[in-house]
């Protein structure tokens, strides 16, 4: 865990707040066409392009086996680097960009809401929400089956 | 100049511009090899030349282990070039040997494993004594006419004038060095002092490049009495500026001069030489007395000329970031194109063209920097040949052509391997050694050749050998030691399908594992890599008569024409190199040209039955969306499936429910009804490398040509996409994988059990028979030959109708009489209480006539055995295990004339006519086909006489009066198109019709026939035509 503060820009997805550390965002996109990849795995929600680079979108409600997004809910893809490619995670809206302070973030517990806590780095608890902070490196993980 | 090179910077130039020359050197003196004593200058010259500026770069870079190997290759280029020395096969070898650990050495990074230059240093020096020793050896019948050398001495250099390469002198400035060219007079020398020891004095302080003394040019180190006091020009490299050399030398201000870079942008290289040092090739060829160049030099020639074509080297990274740029500008258009034609404007229209053309121009412009000839890669097989048969103790004649087609880069690369490892495979397993080919009849020498042309957007590489061709005895050895396959399985495979088995994993028919293959890098990996980059491979190969490799490529990757298809709202590109052809099929007809057989669905295509897979099941996206075209909206088509409109209510059953429920008849009609241009069926016929398939699709919408763009990581396991791709108005479409999507819905499997396709490409022909499996009762089986059918329908009970006494059914508006195959023999009768039954439908007398069976279970191709005397009966020809079953071989001829004699006089069979008692050879090596064939034959009125082989069929036609030939094509010994092209031969037969029977049709194969001279080509089976061709040729 890095010792010092952080920048976190959070998003929804589902009743989830989500926080990623913002030097990880390299940008976010309002929800533009997606076009769905048939047989792709269950968390990918398509693919979109982003100036010319076909960047893989990741559900995050899928992902994390949240209740589906209505059918027309415009949404937000916020854009991250994993290794030499862009993918997209599809959350349901970027709201705020928070300075947290490191001692208000704890270890994650087992599971979030029912969800699998090796997605998440952290928890940042503020006042009237908790914060799960992203582990991209698991959420990332390629899983082909 | 900078002042600040950074040596590893020229190191870097060196080792590039070096390992470049070693690069040509391979075939160079493969060329040299093969001219022998005929020495073609030139050519001779220029590997000296290379050696000599590796040893001088190598020198000044404190490369000692390149120095002294090149050192010693040029003295022997240089007794080689004074015809001192012969280029014998050792000669080369030793030289080849030393271009190798050189490249070795200078392609070495960092601190690798140390390189021993002791043994090719040694060889090298081996071949230089031999031609010093004297003895009868080495002078060759051109040495009078080479160059008179220079004041006696051996050194003396035929070639007169300065040659120094541009790249060294490039190099050396690089480094910070000038170049200058110093002149030499012993007049005004201080002292008197020599050319040697002014040589000398400069060695200590720079480089001496070159001299030329008088009208010659002279190899360094000069010794004393050499030139004597003869003006001389020197080329010279040093670190010291121009006034501090004069003094030092003790010249005159007028005899130094600076030669300026000739061009300002080091990083071109023309392999050059420099101009004031040696002005240009043509006068260095002037003065040679030698005649005209000899016919073998052919090939060094072309090296020599490619190495000098004034090509330029591009860096890799700028030529991709070119072609980024082009496909964006390709991506700009669409999308302008797109703006354009929704808006109509038309003072857009010049512009709209403009763009147009500017992009295809420049894409194409762009596309050709990156084309190289696939000759590249070629000739590095002429020594990778020789090598390898010298080791193996084989004569090879290699043949190359079309070197010069052009593919990209890209492809080229990826080629290497692969075709190189199929090269030493035709040469190590393939190619015989000398003495079993000559008692197999052929010459010594093997013939290996390797080819490259266009066709139809695409090149072909073929590697073709006249070896012993693929044990496919051994394969399936292999494979049964594999356990991939067991024996039963293997026995039914046709050859063909053995053939495939060399792309199994870690399958080598090597009888051991040798130096040159059966390294674990099997046929699989090849097939993996040329699969990768588009190729679609093909194998055809005969025992004793040699292999033949087709590998069909793209010409490039990056931007390729597609078709584009939609369906359910989204768009697909299909590259259109896999699509063979489109097939649209009316709405009325899509009932006999799709065909369903347990869950498959089979499109009839001029005879060939292909598997047919429905995008949107592949895509599993179930729900049919189409586009209205009058509102643009999206709407659910209401037409379910596209075979649904024969399948009674209850089949849907097979698809789990997802099926809406059936319409019942009225509505079904009505669907029929319909007649919009929607609702035909598009089908794309697609080639999937060694089989085709068809695909179902929506909505066709336009060729385009798209830009390939990678997929992420989470999609690469998706296998059916190629890739996607950006459309005109930004949204990304999908690019299928055709040989992907084959795989993923296990095409491959339903394709290999049905009739086989002739291939175009030679492919040994089989005798294999497709069947049709079909029951009555789950305990018996029973075939019937597939072509012979002509359709296959389902049908269900409250079709039938009694007319009469017989069955039969309303059939497209006439009444189809229908038998049961246990009406003629003793078989389990057809349950017409089921709901749901079967006809297959097939021609007799010039109508149609169906058989009813409870079932259909399969599509099989069987070329095994028929037992022609067990369950031989009325109806049956005989059994045969297919499967695992005992099967019975239903005679579709047979159960009609036994059930109704009288129908029997509609047919061409009856024994009537002008032909009676006419004699017919029948050749067929098969036992049981020979005897159906005889059988008919006489049941027509002829006297047949039958023959095993095309041998045994041409003593018959000694013997006896013959006036009509019918012979198999496959056969051992003489097979049908040889003996037929015997025939054609005789004059005493010339008129003699050859009908061939066979078991496979095709238009190839049937070309193949009438080439031969074969006058009628038809299936064996097929009685009917037979006798009715017979009557034909025999009238005449």
């Amino acid at each position: 865990m890095p010792p010092q503060g952080r920048e976190l820009a959070l998003f929804q997805a589902g009743e989830l707040i989500c926080g990623l550390e913002i030097n990880c965002v390299q940008e976010i996109q309002r929800q533009t066409a997606i076009t769905a990849v048939p047989r792709a795995p269950y968390y990918v929600r398509g693919v979109i392009n982003l100036r010319g680079v076909i960047v893989t979108v990741i559900d995050l409600r899928r992902k994390f086996a949240l209740e589906p997004r209505p059918k027309d809910a415009e949404g937000q893809i916020v854009i991250i680097r994993q290794g030499e490619e862009s993918v997209g995670l599809l959350a349901d809206a970027v709201s705020d960009v928070v300075a947290a302070d490191e001692d208000d973030i704890e270890a994650p517990p087992l599971n979030l809401d029912g969800v699998a806590g090796r997605y998440f780095k952290g928890i940042y608890k503020q006042e009237h929400m908790l914060v799960a902070i992203l582990n991209v490196e698991e959420l990332l993980a390629v899983n082909n089956e | 100049m900078a002042a600040f090179i950074d040596d590893q910077e020229t190191l870097q130039a060196f080792k590039e511009e070096s390992l470049e020359h070693l690069n040509g050197i391979e075939n160079d003196l493969l060329a040299i090899e093969e001219a022998g004593a005929d020495l073609d200058q030139e050519l001779v010259n220029k590997v000296f030349r290379a050696m000599h500026s590796i040893k001088g770069g190598a020198g000044f870079l404190g490369l000692d282990a390149v120095k002294s190997l090149a050192h010693a290759a040029e003295d022997l280029m240089n007794k080689i070039r004074n015809a001192e020395l012969l280029p014998t096969a050792p000669v080369i070898s030793s030289l080849l040997e030393a271009a190798d650990v050189v490249t070795r050495l200078l392609r070495q990074t960092g601190n690798g494993p140390e390189i021993d230059i002791t043994v090719p240093l040694a060889a090298l020096r081996a071949a230089l004594t031999a031609a010093e020793e004297p003895g009868p050896a080495a002078v060759s019948p051109t040495s009078a006419e080479a160059g008179p050398p220079a004041a006696g001495e051996d050194e003396a250099l035929s070639e007169p004038l300065l040659a120094v390469h541009r790249a060294e002198v490039d190099n050396l400035r690089l480094s910070g060095q000038q170049i200058l060219l110093l002149k030499y007079d012993p007049i005004s020398s201080p002292e008197g002092r020599g050319l040697a020891a002014l040589l000398a004095d400069l060695g200590g302080v720079g480089q001496t490049l070159g001299v030329r003394l008088g009208e010659q040019e002279i190899a360094l180190p000069v010794s004393e009495p050499e030139g004597g006091r003869l003006p001389a020009t020197i080329l010279y490299a040093t670190l010291m500026d121009k006034e501090m050399l004069i003094a030092f030398a003790g010249l005159g201000a007028d005899e130094v001069r600076e030669l300026p870079a000739a061009r300002p942008d080091e990083s071109v290289s023309t392999p050059r030489s420099l101009p004031a040092a040696g002005t240009s090739e043509a006068t260095a060829a002037a003065p040679s007395p030698s005649p005209s160049p000899a016919p073998q030099r052919r090939a060094g020639d072309d090296s020599a000329k490619s190495g000098q074509d004034g090509s330029l080297r591009v860096n890799v990274r700028l030529l991709d970031s070119l072609m980024a740029l082009a496909g964006e500008l390709v991506l700009t258009r669409n999308q302008f194109l797109q703006v354009f034609h929704s808006q109509g404007r038309l003072e857009l229209e010049a512009v709209s063209q403009r763009l147009n053309l500017v992009t295809s121009e420049l894409q194409e412009a762009i596309m050709s920097t990156r084309m190289q000839p696939v000759g590249n890669v070629f000739n590095k097989f002429k020594r990778v040949v020789r090598d390898l048969a010298q080791k193996l103790g084989k004569e090879i004649e290699l043949s190359i052509e079309g070197g010069e087609v052009e593919m990209d880069k890209t492809i080229i690369e990826a080629l290497a391997d692969p075709l190189t490892h199929l090269v030493r495979n035709s040469v190590d397993h393939g190619i015989e050694r000398p003495a079993d080919r000559e008692r197999a009849g052929k010459p010594p020498a093997g013939l290996l050749e390797i080819k490259a042309f266009h066709e139809g957007g695409h090149v072909i590489i073929e590697i073709v050998d006249d070896g012993a061709g693929i044990d496919t005895a051994r394969l399936k050895e292999k494979a049964l030691g594999m356990g991939t396959h067991d024996r039963a399985q293997l026995d039914a495979m046709p050859e063909r399908e053995l053939l495939k088995l060399i792309f199994l994993p870690g399958l080598s028919t090597a009888r051991e594992v040798t130096e040159v293959s059966g390294r674990g890098v099997g046929m699989d990996v090849v097939h993996a890599n040329l699969s990768r980059i588009g190729g679609v491979f093909d194998i055809a190969s005969k025992k004793g008569r040699g292999t033949t490799i087709t590998i069909k490529l793209p010409l490039t990757l990056a931007i390729i024409p597609s078709l584009i298809v939609s369906l359910a709202g989204e768009r697909y590109a299909i590259p259109q190199v896999n699509l063979v052809e489109l097939v649209r099929v009316p709405p009325g007809r899509v009932k006999e040209r799709i065909e369903r057989i347990g869950a498959a669905l089979l499109i009839r295509l001029r005879g060939e039955l292909l598997p047919l897979i429905r995008l949107a099941e592949v895509l599993g996206v179930e729900e049919r969306v189409f586009c209205d075209p009058q509102t643009g909206e999206a709407q659910r088509c209401r037409r379910w499936r596209v075979e649904d409109r024969r399948q009674p209510a209850g089949s849907e059953a097979e698809h789990e429910g997802q099926a809406p429920p059936d319409p019942g008849p009225d509505q079904r009609q009505a669907r029929e009804r319909r007649s919009s241009p929607d609702s035909a069926i598009n089908i794309l016929v697609l080639s999937a490398g060694k089989f085709r398939y068809g695909l179902l699709v929506d909505t066709l919408l336009d060729s385009e040509e798209i830009v390939v763009k990678p997929l992420g990581a989470h999609l690469r396991g998706c296998q059916i996409y190629a890739g996607a791709t950006i459309q005109g108005d930004g949204r990304v479409a999908l690019i299928l994988d055709v040989a992907g999507i084959s795989k993923v819905m296990n095409l491959e499997a339903l394709a290999d059990r049905l009739p086989a396709r002739d291939k175009e490409m030679g492919q040994v022909q089989l005798d294999a028979q497709s069947l049709l499996l079909v029951r009555n009762s789950p305990q018996e089986q029973l075939a019937i030959p597939l072509i012979l059918i002509s359709r296959i329908e389902k049908i269900s009970r409250r079709q039938l109708e009694v007319t009469g006494g017989r069955l039969n059914m309303q059939y497209r508006g006439v009444s189809l009489p229908l038998f049961g195959i246990e009406e003629a023999a003793r078989v389990a009768p057809v349950n017409t209480e089921a709901a749901q039954l079967s006809v297959v439908v097939f021609p007799f007398g010039g109508k149609e006539i169906g058989i009813l069976v409870s079932e259909v279970i399969d599509i099989v191709s069987f070329s095994a055995a028929i037992d022609d005397t067990t369950h031989k009966q009325p109806g049956i020809m005989g059994s045969a295990i297919i499967m695992g079953r005992i099967t019975m071989l239903v005679d579709l001829f047979e159960v009609v004339a036994t059930v109704m004699p009288e129908w029997v006089k509609y047919t061409q069979l009856a024994a009537a006519g002008p032909g009676q008692g006419q004699h017919i050879l029948v050749v067929e090596d098969s036992a049981f086909f020979r005897r159906q064939i005889c059988d008919f034959v006489s049941a027509a009125g002829y006297q047949p006489f039958s023959a095993q082989d095309g041998l045994e069929g041409f003593a018959v036609l000694e013997r006896e009066k013959i006036d009509l030939v019918l012979t198999d094509i496959e056969m051992p010994n003489l097979d049908g198109l040889e003996l037929t092209a015997r025939i054609r031969a005789d004059s005493r037969w010339a008129r003699l019709p050859v009908i061939a029977v066979t078991s496979l049709s095709g238009e190839a194969a049937e070309r193949r026939g009438r080439k031969a001279g074969v006058d009628e080509y038809l299936i064996k089976l097929d009685r009917e035509k037979i006798i009715q061709a017979i009557g034909q040729h025999l009238r005449r």
